[in-house]
């Protein structure tokens, strides 16, 4: 507490003469009585000490020098610094990160509790014509309600709202802010601070309220399974970003969603701080299929604040490798081509298996191949005919004329590819040609209509007329994008190829129309933007057409694990006015009201005591 | 002053003899000195010039001595009834229109002095102002004690020293009982006078008069006091405290009076002067043991 006009104390020497009144006793009433001896008798010991006397305790004085006081007090106009109310358009931002659901804040419960109340009270502090909006600042940023005036509609929206598994997308939410601010707007970041992110662009004054302030965290960063001759190897790594050294129990068990899952292996894993710790796990059986990596027992326990990031999922089998059969009598383009594309895997032969697996693909190089029905193939400068085309001379004229759209000319240019020759062929109407050359077609593909007379004998087909060893074309940067072009239409993958493991919040790429299943058990229909619904860690599942797979969402953000409170960042916010260490702008609140209220109760008192008689002997008010 | 019915009630009361006091005729009380009486005292031998009546013929005849008979003489008694008409006992009260001290003063005086005489007493009235009724027997003087009281309350109070006055009385005042209704309060002290009062084996009776002024008073706030006598002020601040040590100086200054009087075989009684003097004098003096009957 502070006062803005000292010079006022100097009224308090006011007292003096407000004592001396007591003390002189100008006003004595005289009174006849018929004697003073008694009188003298009785206050004879007390004359000894007289001047003191008279300031003997006295109610009313005492009442009538804290009223000058009270009022003394008052005219220096004294203050105290509290927290300044918000005005105009407020634009809350509160952090609904993995971190807030860490329960280490102050009086117990979770950060993000800790934070709904400061913006319970921000609404509260506000005015009624005071506008406001709370941002949702988690991955995805969004503005749960938006310029509103109404408290109720403020405090629903709020009360709404939970920490979700991702990482705080501060740029995109700050964003956001600015779009809705004002020239009057305030700024308040109500947040834990651990991933703060870049706030230096930030334009219009802020404040930020801290929550939380303990580190202690445990966390699996990673845990990935890879395929050895003996089954699968998991390898799990454990962080500890914290001050304080933890031991907890790792264990690995076979994934199941009605329950724990039968125990793989379990150790205890000890975690220095700021340091992390790895275990090694082999001998998978891949028919387990997903495993779940947990970590229990935390010791200490306030070394592990936040349990979302405690257990990891991972995929024991991952996308079934499509299966080529490359039959040539040796093409050294056409093996590398198809050995760099990803799940492919390709067998060389002369002439199709008779007894042997199925395969997805068939290639035919320059040579006569009797093909089983319904194949998918590519047959490259074809030398016999087949139920698609027949082959009639060769032609050297191969300058390129024109190509068609098709999905496996994406991105491929044709007009630097040169051929000795080529082959002329005679396609049937399905086969459509899609690179023309001068003396017919180069490159040809199509799916017979159901009832055509090629059905039987293929599924698909792609035709390139000349031999690639007499071209340019396996020079050419167009040659393996062609190849994997081609190779994908032909055969589309089974599973999506999609990452290991997918964070939270994190789009999956997959086709539009993808059923996707979570966690949870709801189902979702991939739009063109992709699958953005990875909210919840777990085990997801998913079908499009005939492709059927899985993925997994981790909390693994070593940012977000990292509880520690980011003391920077009430420094990198463009200042409003004076902080507090935590932060918050403080204003001059004047308490001379009060004072002055003080002041007059204190002088009614006094009347009220004088009026009754009360203040002990009945005397002269100066 | 006093009502007929209530002079009336005194008629059957008594001022209870102090002891044997000598008188100058004879009375309805026991003298010290043998006379002629009817109660027998004692014998002694007969000297010449005594009365040969009251020779004891028949002790004469056993012993052939002559013895003369000694009979108890009995006397009247002088009761002085000494009023202080001094400025304090005139003193008006604030919160009344007349000084009710003063009056329930003359009330009491003129009452024992109607009781002495009812009683065959000679009866003396005297006032601090230097008036006095000469000794009266019977109750037809009541109307000489009556006018002296008129006369000293018509008059402005004079400026006596009580302990001058008192001294003054006992070296020529009538022996006998000696009732000083006062309150007692003057500058200069009273005790030497009250010690004079009692010389000579006189009885001395104090009434000390007090008014609720002065037994209880109500002042509040910073006041001066100013003496109605003296004129001297005294500036006092009152408050519990100052209330409470003015009562505890009341009390020993009526110890002290009491005292100085029992000490002498006399009496004393506080008379607060908001009483009746009917009460006074029929309940409070009478279970004192001043009155009988």
């Amino acid at each position: 507490m502070s006062v803005l006009e000292p010079a006022a104390l100097a009224f308090a020497a006011l007292l003096i003469p407000l004592v001396l009144l007591y003390v002189l006793r100008l006003r004595r009433r005289e009174q006849t009585v018929s004697s003073t001896l008694l009188w003298r008798m009785g206050v004879l010991d007390r004359e000894a000490n007289a001047l003191w006397q008279r300031l003997r305790p006295n109610i009313l004085l005492l009442l009538q020098a804290l009223t000058l006081l009270f009022l003394v007090f008052a005219l220096t106009r004294p203050y105290t610094l509290a927290p300044a109310a918000l005005t105009g358009r407020v634009v809350v931002l509160l952090d609904t990160s993995l971190s807030m659901a860490a329960t280490d804040a102050a009086g117990g419960g979770t950060r993000f509790e800790q934070a709904r109340r400061e913006v319970f009270s921000l609404i509260d502090q506000r005015g009624a014509g005071d506008e406001m909006t709370i941002i949702a600042v988690d991955a995805s940023p969004r503005a749960v309600v938006a310029l509103t005036r109404d408290r109720a509609t403020l405090r629903a929206a709020a009360e709404a709202l939970s920490p979700t598994p991702t990482a705080a997308n501060w740029s995109v939410a700050l964003s956001l802010a600015s779009a809705l601010a004002t020239a009057n707007s305030h700024l308040v970041l109500v947040s834990d601070g651990a991933n703060p992110g870049d706030l230096r662009a930030l334009a219009t004054p802020a404040r930020f309220i801290a929550v939380g302030g303990g580190d202690g965290n445990l966390a699996i960063a990673s845990l990935a399974l890879r395929p050895t001759v003996r089954g699968f190897s998991a390898l799990t790594r454990v962080i500890n970003p914290g001050s304080v050294e933890a031991t907890a129990l790792l264990s690995l068990r076979a994934f199941s969603e009605a329950g724990p899952g039968a125990l793989l292996d379990a150790r205890e894993v000890r975690v220095p701080a700021g340091g992390s710790a790895q275990w090694t796990v082999n001998g998978i059986d891949p028919a387990v299929g997903v495993v779940r990596a947990t970590i229990d027992g935390v010791t200490p326990a306030s070394a592990n604040s936040l349990a979302a990031d405690d257990s990891a999922l991972a995929l024991a089998s991952p996308a079934t490798p499509r299966r080529a059969l490359l039959l040539t009598r040796g093409n050294r383009f056409l093996e590398q081509a198809l050995a760099v594309l990803p799940n492919v895997q390709t067998t060389r032969a002369l002439s199709v298996p008779v007894d042997g697996p199925a395969f997805d693909l068939i290639i035919v190089d320059a040579m006569p191949a009797t093909l089983p029905p319904r194949s998918r193939a590519l047959i490259l400068a074809p030398v016999a005919d087949t139920a698609a085309f027949t082959v009639g001379g060769t032609f050297s004229s191969t300058k390129f004329v024109s190509a068609a759209q098709h999905p496996t000319l994406t991105d491929v240019d044709w007009r630097a590819v040169n051929a000795l020759d080529a082959r002329a062929l005679a396609p049937a109407l399905w086969l459509r040609p899609l690179v023309e050359g001068q003396g017919g077609p180069l490159l040809l593909a199509g799916e017979p209509p159901p009832g055509d007379a090629g059905e039987q004998a293929f599924e698909r087909l792609a035709v390139l007329a000349f031999d690639v060893r007499r071209s340019d074309f396996p020079l050419q940067i167009a040659f393996p994008v062609w190849m994997a072009n081609t190779v994908g239409w032909l055969a589309p993958p089974r599973a999506f190829d999609l990452p290991e493991s997918l964070r939270p919040g994190e789009v999956a790429a997959l086709p539009v129309g993808t059923v996707v299943k979570d966690p949870a058990g709801a189902t979702h229909r991939v739009d063109a933007r992709g699958f953005a619904e990875t909210t919840l860690p777990g085990l997801y599942g998913y079908r499009s057409g005939e492709t059927v797979g899985q993925f997994v969402v981790n909390v693994r953000d070593p940012a977000e694990a990292d509880l520690r409170p980011d003391s920077t960042l009430a420094t990198t916010l463009p200042a409003e006015s004076a902080q507090t260490a935590a932060g918050n702008p403080l204003a001059q609140r004047e308490i001379w009201p009060w004072l002055a209220a003080l002041a007059l109760v204190a002088l009614m008192v006094e009347w009220w005591i004088y009026q009754r008689g009360l203040g002990g002997p009945r005397r002269e008010r100066p | 002053m006093l009502a007929e019915s209530f002079l009336r009630s005194l008629n059957r009361l008594r001022l209870a003899a102090p002891g044997r006091q000598r008188g100058q005729y004879t009375g309805e009380r026991r003298s010290h000195r043998f006379g002629r009486s009817m109660e027998f005292a004692d014998y002694r031998a007969y000297t010449p010039g005594d009365d040969p009546r009251r020779v004891d013929w028949n002790l004469f005849a056993r012993y052939e001595r002559p013895y003369v008979k000694r009979f108890e003489d009995e006397e009247d008694m002088t009761v002085s009834i000494l009023l202080d008409a001094s400025a304090s006992m005139r003193w008006v009260d604030p919160e009344e229109e007349r000084s009710g001290k003063w009056e329930r003063a003359c009330d009491l005086a003129l009452a024992l002095a109607y009781i002495g005489l009812a009683g065959g007493d000679r009866v003396v009235l005297a006032t601090s102002s230097e008036g006095q009724v000469a000794p009266r027997r019977g109750v037809g003087a009541m109307s000489d004690f009556l006018r002296l009281i008129e006369r000293e309350t018509a008059r402005a109070p004079q400026r006596v020293s009580p302990a001058a006055w008192l001294r003054r009385f006992a070296s020529t005042g009538k022996p006998g009982l000696r009732i000083l209704v006062s309150d007692g309060l003057d500058a200069d002290g009273f005790e030497d006078g009250l010690t004079a009062l009692g010389g000579r084996g006189m009885d001395v009776w104090l009434l000390h008069t007090l008014c609720p002024a002065e037994l209880e008073p109500r002042f509040t706030g910073d006041l001066r006091f100013r003496d109605v006598e003296t004129d001297a002020g005294q500036d006092v601040s009152i408050d519990a405290a100052t209330l409470s040590r003015y009562h505890a100086a009341v009390t020993r200054f009526s110890r002290a009076l009491s005292a100085r009087v029992r000490r002498r075989g006399g009496r004393y009684y506080l008379a607060n002067t908001a009483e009746r003097v009917e009460t006074l004098t029929l309940g409070a003096l009478r279970r004192e043991g001043w009155l009988l009957g």
